[in-house]
């Protein structure tokens, strides 16, 4: 089995954003670390999920993979080249898919194709077949090829941006959050072309990031989470949900005034985080009995009914609640 | 071939496809070029001493339709940097498999197909304000000294378009002093005689010093092909070092770029 990325301690800082002018800046820099000794690995035919909210370093580390951005530490290697010294070939192995979708939006999408086609020395010809067959499986409606992209929709130009990315057969594809701000019809037509390729192209890898967690429970082999540049956790799917089984989640739900109960919730020390999902509530603890006493006092005294309270079944966004202490949300805020 | 084509063609496409704004920058260009005629016309009625003022002209606007040249073939290498920045795509141009030389290489051509274009629709302009006569000279000459001092004005434009990169608010205008700086010392609209000594020292390691003298004598004076080589020889030179340095400086800077972090626009 070969691996299509090694990813070895890797590190990444940047000068602090602050543009504030003073002395003191110019000669020590603040720092800020946007990777932090981030290691992992991909194999061949395997879908790796990098999850954690937006500013966890995801996009940093893609962009040091897809040779844009010099690490300041650790190695990368991509089918055994390593970045730094063979950029050239590594750059006929990769190609990449970034949350917003570039083109040149005066241009239509098929002059933007054919310039991404041209630059990977792929001819008119094979570039009009292979970009159809893409286009189909994508769902993309063909007469609108010719249409400027600041035309198309999200979704048309984020099906562009897939397919001129696999256009090329690259071995290492690099899905930046491919799917964000898709709507529902799209978001499935790029996983299902996802899951195809993957099927048919047994030697090539894909990382995938995103903060999706349903999407990398679909389509992701092996998982890490990543939260302020570090990797918190990473592994199979299912063995990530077993090993915080051991803690309790629960889900709540009442009649009426949810957010007291949300409130109630939250101030009680043997709970270790509250989430509200529309008229529902998840929470985590050890020790249930402790809580049921009181919320029964709650309820009773506000006259709230109890629609139901049961144990739940860890998902993906509960290991991340659990490995990180917060939520997505939490986490962006 | 295939890799250089395609820059080209995207360049060509994005011409065509902001040609309003190009028409007005075509305008512009006419008006300015014609500006400068005018101020070799009305010389002789300003200082009141007689001049020949057919030579004046012509000599302004040789010095006008080569600035005008420059500055393009300037802005439209570093252009292309900008806007790429701006629609995000750098970062896919970057990481395909291209070598830096053709990257740049394929701009180069473009803008230089641009530039001919545009000149060539000023001078027609020119030609129905001024009454030029062009019956002794070497146009074929001028020509092949504009071939040359291209090789040159694309090192200088490499050089130019990394700016964007190293500082990408502010690259543009960066670039617009760079281009000033050649307007002062090349003798653009002056012989270089009437500069401080240094500068004029200074002027000798200017291309387009040399382009516009080969051109003047050439159109003006209607100089031979051999007579030209004072000029064509320095641009050669210049020419041999200009490309690689141009080569080399965008590569350094990339590097720092890519140290910085500075080719995303966001995210």
């Amino acid at each position: 089995m070969k691996y299509a990325l090694v990813v070895k301690n890797v590190s990444k800082q940047f000068d602090d954003a602050d543009q504030k002018f003073s002395f003191k800046k110019i000669l020590n820099k603040d720092k800020f670390n946007a990777v932090i000794d981030v290691s992992f690995n991909i194999k061949e035919g395997e879908i790796f999920g990098v999850l954690g909210p937006n500013g966890c370093g995801k996009s940093t580390l893609i962009r040091m993979i897809s040779t844009l951005l010099v690490p300041d530490e650790g190695s990368i290697k991509i089918f055994g080249k390593e970045i730094g010294k063979d950029d050239a070939v590594i750059r006929n192995m990769i190609n990449r898919v970034s949350v917003e979708a570039a083109f040149f939006k005066k241009l239509t999408a098929w002059e933007n194709i054919i310039y991404a086609a041209r630059l990977y020395g792929l001819s008119k010809e094979d570039t009009k077949k292979k970009i159809d067959e893409i286009l189909d499986e994508l769902n993309f409606p063909k007469n609108r090829i010719n249409l400027p992209m600041e035309n198309l929709s999200r979704g048309q130009q984020q099906k562009v941006a897939i397919a001129r990315a696999f256009l090329t057969s690259p071995m290492l594809i690099l899905l930046d959050e491919p799917t964000t701000g898709l709507d529902p019809k799209s978001k499935m037509d790029v996983q299902k072309f996802i899951k195809k390729v993957m099927k048919e192209r047994k030697n090539v890898g894909i990382l995938l990031t995103t903060h999706d967690m349903n999407e990398a429970d679909n389509l992701c082999n092996r998982i890490s989470i990543m939260s302020d540049g570090k990797i918190m956790v990473q592994g199979k799917i299912e063995k990530l949900k077993k090993k915080v089984h051991v803690k309790d989640v629960y889900e709540i739900k009442t009649d009426k005034s949810i957010m007291r109960v949300y409130n109630f919730l939250s101030k009680i020390k043997t709970i270790e985080n509250v989430l509200r999902d529309g008229r529902k509530i998840r929470f985590y603890t050890k020790n249930i009995n402790l809580v049921l006493a009181d919320l029964s006092k709650l309820l009773a005294r506000n006259k709230l009914k109890l629609i139901y309270l049961k144990s739940v079944s860890p998902s993906l966004e509960d290991v991340f609640i659990i490995l990180t202490g917060k939520s997505l949300e939490q986490d962006e805020k | 071939m295939s890799k250089v084509y395609a820059f080209v063609e995207r360049q060509i496409n994005m011409t065509l496809r902001h040609w309003h704004w190009e028409l007005v920058w075509i305008l512009y260009q006419i008006a300015m070029a014609l500006s400068v005629g005018f101020i070799g016309a009305g010389a002789a009625a300003v200082s009141g001493v007689e001049l020949d003022v057919e030579e004046l002209t012509l000599f302004l606007l040789i010095g006008s339709l080569l600035w005008g040249f420059l500055n393009l073939l300037l802005k439209e290498m570093s252009y292309s940097i900008v806007w790429e920045r701006w629609e995000g795509t750098i970062e896919y141009t970057f990481m395909a498999p291209v070598s830096r030389l053709t990257h740049l290489i394929g701009t180069s051509i473009a803008a230089l197909i641009y530039g001919i274009v545009r000149t060539t629709l000023v001078l027609i302009a020119i030609a129905f304000f001024f009454n030029i006569n062009l019956e002794h000279a070497n146009l074929l000459g001028a020509v092949i000294i504009l071939a040359i001092a291209a090789v040159s004005f694309i090192g200088i434009g490499m050089m130019v378009s990394i700016l964007p990169l190293l500082t990408p608010e502010r690259g543009e205008i960066m670039g617009t002093i760079v281009q000033a700086f050649l307007l002062m010392i090349s003798g653009i609209y002056y012989p270089i005689s009437v500069l401080p000594v240094w500068l004029q020292k200074i002027a000798l390691l200017s291309p387009a010093y040399y382009a516009l003298n080969g051109m003047r004598d050439a159109l003006i004076k209607g100089s031979s092909l051999f007579e030209l080589w004072t000029f064509v020889w320095p641009l050669i030179i210049l020419g041999v070092i200009l490309i690689p340095l141009g080569w080399y400086i965008f590569n350094i800077g990339e590097k720092y770029s890519k140290r910085k972090g500075r080719l995303k626009r966001s995210g």
